[in-house]
């Protein structure tokens, strides 16, 4: 039987085969060793995956000399994430968050520590925002902070709300709706549309979304002032007449 | 949708359905289906969005332009060669240039259009129903309805938030012998219902290709959409993208989510599930490229007690087993079968439970219109549809982690088990979310 290291090594051979054939093979493991009871096992392949993955080469500053290195980075890259975001905890977080600083690999780590549950993968997201640039990556960043909770979350959501590029800032209110606290409405409410319709569309379905996320925590009466605010602003009529009927439900 | 300049017998249905609101939804016979030609302003303007072979064979071109209710407005597809044929068929058959989008978003964004058709691949189905129901529209969706249990949850959410009509496109709640079935089991023809026994259908392994430059006519990076990077080649695409897990969940979710929700209707757990997951046996491709099981048989059990064993083999269809006889039924009225052989002319009368109806050539699709028009929910629900995917999503979830899950229906999430309800969502590649 193959151990992790050498299926790793099978996922980042690039023959299509022998790929597949050890994602199968690690799909199985993970859920072996997954259940609760078997936590060393599971932190020994996590640990195997992450040593891997660290050793994946980073593209050269050359683009255009590195594109074949690059592609297979990345390739390999991707594979090793997916195989790590059921098994990974604390321990690689510091592997995920290197990987974010590589222009090759960050994308895929977002989406392994967006799926990850402990703590160190928020806090590692919410690091990686505050020198992100691109704006697709920055939103990613976003929406990954979006399924996470904490204090520091909650800060960036807020930070990135005021955002100059507008698909960021619409990226944060759309993961601050989410959250139950009715004085978000100001901060979601403030974020600038300028002259595009869509915008302004998605920051009012962002407020409706806020007054059904109180709703379901049981303030009534944040969910009300969100519904009548939305429902007498001059917005898109879709939101408009979800928020109306929300205050005459 | 024009205005009307008189009262309409859209406007009629919607006052009248307003008055019966707690009326059972039978609907029977549609009140179009005389073949009246409704005017203009009571035609429900639609767009239809995913007009690749399902899109355009079986809804736009059979269903959609061959029904007098529906006047196709736009067509949407990130395929160029898809859109401007659909648009050519729009044209030839209505007489009108419909518009023609890449990206949904253009065209859910248009004002004059009532409700979408969505029959994208199974990874888009979420984000475009939900982007289609926040911009005001009502939704048919095709099925499985989802790609995984929190898109769902997120669904039935929006779809309630916006006041959504939204059908989903498991079209056997609408036909003939289903609903016979179902009637027999709800009027305890077969006494109290033990084990139901689905059958549908296995795969192949598929073939590997090597990866090439996407043809010029697809955007396959906009076809990837949420899901990870892939390099492209023509096999993981159109149609054969049900049998790689990033765009669908494979024959459990292509065919389960047919006769899965039938057992859901039948059982009465529509906004409920089973409580209890087993993978017994599932085969997988040795050398892929199909990364979903080909083969398996999986093991529900309800909070009743009532077993749901769902099977890559066997002959398609349901089996219903009670404590005083069985029902068979698939697609096929001839394959129609019960024990006692009574139960196989057995109408219900007025004093039974009826199950809703809409007797039209295309039932379901009017069951949909019917709905826009009353603001009712229609026979296969945005709720209905979500649980019956999760029934098949929790077989996969089951298959993928080889361990007996416990499941609780009311809250939507594995009992003690992290692992599980890591995987009841997936996070998407940016910057699409949910």
């Amino acid at each position: 039987m193959a151990t992790v290291t050498e299926l790793a090594g099978d996922l980042c051979s690039g023959d299509q085969v022998k790929t597949y054939q050890a994602q199968q093979a690690l799909a199985r493991l993970s859920g072996e060793i997954g259940a609760s009871g078997k936590e060393a096992e599971k932190a020994e392949a996590a640990k195997a995956l992450a040593a891997v993955l660290a050793g994946v080469k980073p593209a050269k500053d050359n683009r255009g000399e590195a594109t074949v290195d690059s592609i297979k980075s990345v390739n390999s890259a991707n594979e090793l994430c997916r195989a790590l975001s059921l098994l990974a905890g604390e321990a690689e977080v510091a592997v995920l968050a290197e990987c974010l600083k590589n222009i090759d690999l960050r994308e895929t780590a977002r989406w392994c520590l967006a799926r990850m549950t402990c703590q160190g993968a928020a806090d590692a997201l919410v690091e990686a925002y505050k020198t992100a640039t691109g704006t697709e990556y920055r939103v990613g960043l976003i929406n990954a902070l979006g399924r996470k909770q904490g204090s520091n979350v909650l800060e960036t959501l807020k930070l990135a709300a005021a955002d100059k590029e507008p698909e960021v800032a619409l990226a944060a209110v759309e993961a601050l709706a989410n959250t139950p606290d009715a004085a978000l409405d100001a901060v979601i409410s403030s974020v600038e549309s300028g002259s595009s319709s869509r915008r302004a569309a998605r920051v009012a379905r962002a407020r409706v979304r806020l007054g059904s996320t109180l709703l379901r925590a049981g303030d009534d009466a944040g969910a009300k002032k969100v519904f009548t605010a939305v429902a007498g602003a001059d917005v898109d009529e879709a939101p408009k007449k979800a928020a109306a009927a929300a205050v005459g439900g | 949708m024009t205005k009307p300049t008189g009262p309409s017998r859209r406007t009629f249905l919607k006052t009248t359905a307003a008055a019966t609101l707690a009326a059972p939804t039978i609907v029977s016979p549609s009140i179009f289906a005389k073949g009246d030609t409704p005017a203009p302003s009571d035609r429900v303007v639609v767009g239809s969005i995913g007009v690749g072979d399902l899109g355009r064979r079986h809804h736009l071109n059979n269903k959609l332009l061959v029904n007098p209710r529906i006047q196709v407005a736009a067509v949407c597809d990130v395929d160029r060669n898809h859109r401007d044929l659909a648009a050519n068929d729009v044209l030839t058959k209505s007489g009108k240039m419909p518009g023609v989008y890449k990206d949904f978003r253009d065209l859910c964004d248009r004002k004059d259009i009532d409700a979408v058709f969505v029959v994208t691949p199974d990874h888009w189905h979420a984000l475009v129903s939900i982007y289609a129901m926040e911009t005001g529209k009502d939704v048919y969706c095709e099925k499985p309805l989802t790609l995984n249990i929190e898109e769902g949850k997120k669904m039935v959410e929006v779809a309630r938030r916006y006041g959504a009509v939204f059908q989903t496109g498991s079209q056997q709640r609408s036909e003939g012998p289903f609903r016979q079935a179902v009637e027999l089991i709800r009027n305890g023809k077969i006494g109290k219902v033990q084990r139901v026994d689905t059958y549908i259908g296995n795969i192949d392994a598929g073939k590997w290709q090597a990866p090439i430059t996407p043809p010029p006519e697809l955007d396959w990076n906009f076809w990837l959409g949420p899901a990870p990077y892939a390099d492209y080649f023509p096999n993981r695409c159109h149609y054969q993208f049900r049998w790689f897990s990033d765009y669908s969940g494979g024959k459990m979710t292509d065919w389960g989510a047919h006769h899965n929700d039938i057992t859901q209707w039948a059982l009465e757990k529509d906004q409920s599930g089973p409580v209890k997951v087993r993978c017994e046996q599932a085969q997988f491709a040795p050398d892929g490229p199909h990364d979903v099981a080909l083969e398996f048989d999986i093991a529900y059990t309800y909070a009743d007690g009532v077993e749901l064993h769902c099977h890559s083999q066997g002959k398609n269809g349901i089996k219903f087993t009670g404590t005083d006889g069985w029902v068979f039924v698939s697609r096929s009225q001839k394959e129609f079968d019960a024990h006692d052989k009574a139960l196989l002319t057995w109408q219900a009368g007025d004093n039974d439970v009826n199950l809703p109806r809409t007797e039209t050539k295309h039932p379901h699709h009017d069951n949909f219109l019917d709905c826009i028009a009353s603001r009712q929910r229609p026979i296969c629900d945005v709720e209905i549809g979500h649980r019956s995917a999760t029934v098949c999503h929790l077989g996969n979830i089951a298959i993928r982690l080889g361990r007996e899950l416990q499941w609780d229906p009311a809250k939507e999430e594995f009992v003690g088990d992290d692992q599980a309800n890591q995987l009841v969502g997936k996070p998407m590649r940016a910057p699409w979310h949910l």
